[in-house]
């Protein structure tokens, strides 16, 4: 049981039934996440990284957004086969999430104590109000919100936004959930803020082994936080590996552009590089790679065949990526 | 200040309509004594001050006696038939609210479905019916007809029932309408995603979180809502003769009763003006940032 990863994502589909068609927003998806492990998910907007975050405990759209196929298992069990009235209790107590944008995370009309206690009351419904306020200056303590027993009593629009997420971290933890899902928790903050954040977050996972799957489009966040990563690029998983692997060997042509195109300050570049056009819009249907109209190597074959898996670069067995010239160097 | 433009309007509307003395007097009156009565009145005085009798007399809360129930102030006439009112137009607002408020949650809750399309059907329905047309149509449907309810007159819950459904309805279509637009537009944001993500029931993420939220739009509207049922109890009682101060505005308008017609239509306007004033401090209730500004 404990070999076993703790999220184990098989071939997931999701796709939002729109009137123009039917999108496949999430494409034949696959990963695992370790006990404990963070796992990076990186990619441009409308990539379907949060998107496949919101798959995972089913927040898409309503009536739009449906799972269309593959499997979720967490912890052994499926989740894409779960009703909502027991994904109801997955929700917060095993799998929790931050979101991105703490301004608008938080109910404007209720205090942070009621939002928090909230949250915790769902362990045991019958707690006593005294233990449970206890309770709380806790979790917000260990999120380092300062003087926690009066920001029990404010109102969201009264903190600032770095202490909000804060507060979003200390509900998201508060029920010693096993997976935590960051959508881009820092892209909302001050920079100084962000880095702040991002260690208290590794902090409080180092405490409890809670396992995070990180989203955001900064590599740098990625380098420094993740233990593995993948790469998406209209809604598939284009490239994974450990951090170090990928770094040091970017295999996948949209990969090693990504990472060119991020500044260095070892290297004196007067010009960085872009990648040319534009993402192809997700109603197109691709038969082949969905690079292919902007990658420089593309040939016929990327065109009309859909690339597998294969080994990356580095040569190491957890390094995978899906393109027919992963040969070749961009 | 907006009392003041109230009195002048109503001051000016209650004397363009015609000369109180021609109802009072009977058809063969003589000159003599439509002068006399003119003059015992005080309408020969010139408007002006008649105006300014008028205020300082209502300063002190006399708003004079009734000329067409005689030996009865204005305000006496008045108040005795407001309690008729009140009751139906309590129940109208009552039914307004029990009816629309948790349409216009589930119609925006379950967007596109069966119940949000008969939602909105209801809503078209009682905003495009003129309300005495289907006062008329309930009476013949429920009282003629079925026979259910008593057709018209004063009495206990079953003489309320048609009248109150025919006032509230036009209400329900507007409240359902405001509720449901509320609703969608907040269950979108991104706190009722995190409440869900939380793992709070779908009731608790609804009602807690996004109707909270999403109240405040009808309750803007509930001041209008109070203010239209006094005003549209003129068309609703008169249709079921329903002896309250709605009906009672229609038979002192009729028998130029100027004192009483005055009387009404300020009580209206103040009656509207606290309603507003109640739903002030029902937003700061609501919402904590409207209360510290």
């Amino acid at each position: 049981m404990s070999n076993e990863p703790l999220l184990d994502v098989r071939n997931l589909t999701t796709v939002l039934d729109l009137a123009a068609g039917t999108m496949p927003v999430v494409d034949d998806v696959s990963f695992t996440v370790g006990r404990g492990e963070t796992l990076g998910i990186v990619g441009e907007s409308g990539s379907g990284k949060s998107m496949t975050a919101n798959s995972i405990i089913q927040i898409l759209p309503k009536k739009i957004g449906r799972i269309a196929g593959g499997k979720i298992l967490f912890d052994g069990r499926d989740l894409s086969q779960f009703s909502d009235a027991d994904l109801t209790k997955v929700r917060g107590r095993e799998i929790a999430m931050i979101l991105q944008d703490p301004h608008t995370s938080l109910n404007p009309v209720y205090t942070i104590g009621n939002q928090v206690i909230e949250a915790l009351r769902l362990d045991d419904p019958r707690q006593p109000k005294r233990s449970l306020l206890g309770k709380a200056i806790n979790v917000l303590k260990k999120m380092n919100v300062a003087d926690a027993e009066r920001r029990l009593h404010a109102f969201p629009h009264q903190m600032s936004g770095g202490m909000k997420q804060r507060v979003v971290g200390a509900i998201a933890f508060s029920s010693a959930p096993k997976l935590i899902i960051a959508d881009e928790p820092t892209t909302a903050l001050d920079v100084t803020i962000q880095l702040q954040y991002l260690q208290l977050l590794e902090g409080i996972q180092k405490n409890t082994g809670a396992a995070i799957i990180f989203i955001t489009h900064d590599l740098g966040i990625v380098a420094n936080l993740c233990h593995r990563l993948a790469v998406m690029y209209g809604g598939r998983i284009i490239e994974s590996g450990t951090v170090k692997d990928v770094f040091a060997a970017p295999s996948h042509p949209y990969t090693q552009a990504l990472l060119r195109s991020v500044p260095s300050i070892d290297t004196k570049v007067y010009r960085l590089y872009a990648i040319e056009g534009q993402p192809p819009p997700l109603t197109e249907e691709i038969a082949g790679c969905k690079f292919a109209s902007r990658c420089p190597l593309a040939t016929d074959v990327c065109r009309s065949h859909r690339p597998d898996p294969k080994p990356g670069r580095s040569g190491a067995v957890s390094h995978e990526a899906s393109c027919w010239h992963l040969g070749e160097t961009l | 200040m907006s009392l003041f433009v109230v009195t002048i309007v109503v001051f000016s509307l209650s004397h363009l309509t015609g000369d109180p003395v021609d109802a009072m007097l009977p058809d063969d009156a003589t000159q003599q004594q439509i002068e006399d009565l003119t003059k015992h009145l005080g309408l020969d005085r010139p408007y002006h001050v008649q105006y300014v009798t008028f205020i300082g007399n209502a300063l002190r809360g006399d708003f004079g006696q009734s000329t067409k129930w005689r030996g009865k102030s204005a305000s006496t006439v008045v108040l005795e038939r407001l309690p008729a009112t009140l009751k139906l137009g309590g129940l109208a607002i009552l039914i307004s609210v029990v009816a629309s408020i948790p349409l216009g949650v589930l119609a925006a809750v379950y967007r596109n479905s069966p119940l949000d399309r008969g939602a909105s059907v209801i809503a078209l329905l009682g905003q495009s019916l003129p309300a005495f047309w289907l006062a008329i149509v309930l009476m013949w449907i429920f009282a003629v007809t079925l026979g259910w309810f008593p057709t018209s007159g004063l009495g206990g819950l079953s003489y309320m029932i048609l009248p109150a459904v025919a006032m509230a309805w036009f209400q329900v279509a507007a409240l359902t309408r405001l509720t449901r637009s509320a609703m969608l537009e907040v269950l979108d944001s991104e706190y009722v995603k995190f409440a869900k993500v939380k793992g709070l029931t779908e009731n608790v993420v609804i009602w807690k979180h996004a109707f909270r939220n999403a109240a405040i739009v009808p309750v803007t509207y509930f001041g209008v809502l109070a203010g239209s049922l006094l005003t549209g109890s003129v068309v609703i009682e008169t249709v079921f003769a329903w002896p309250g101060t709605g009906l009672l505005a229609l038979e002192a308008i009729r028998g130029r009763d100027f004192p009483v017609v005055q009387f009404v239509v300020l009580f209206f306007a103040v009656f509207y003006l606290f309603a507003n004033l109640v739903i002030d401090v029902v937003y700061g209730l609501i919402d904590p940032r409207i209360r510290q500004d």
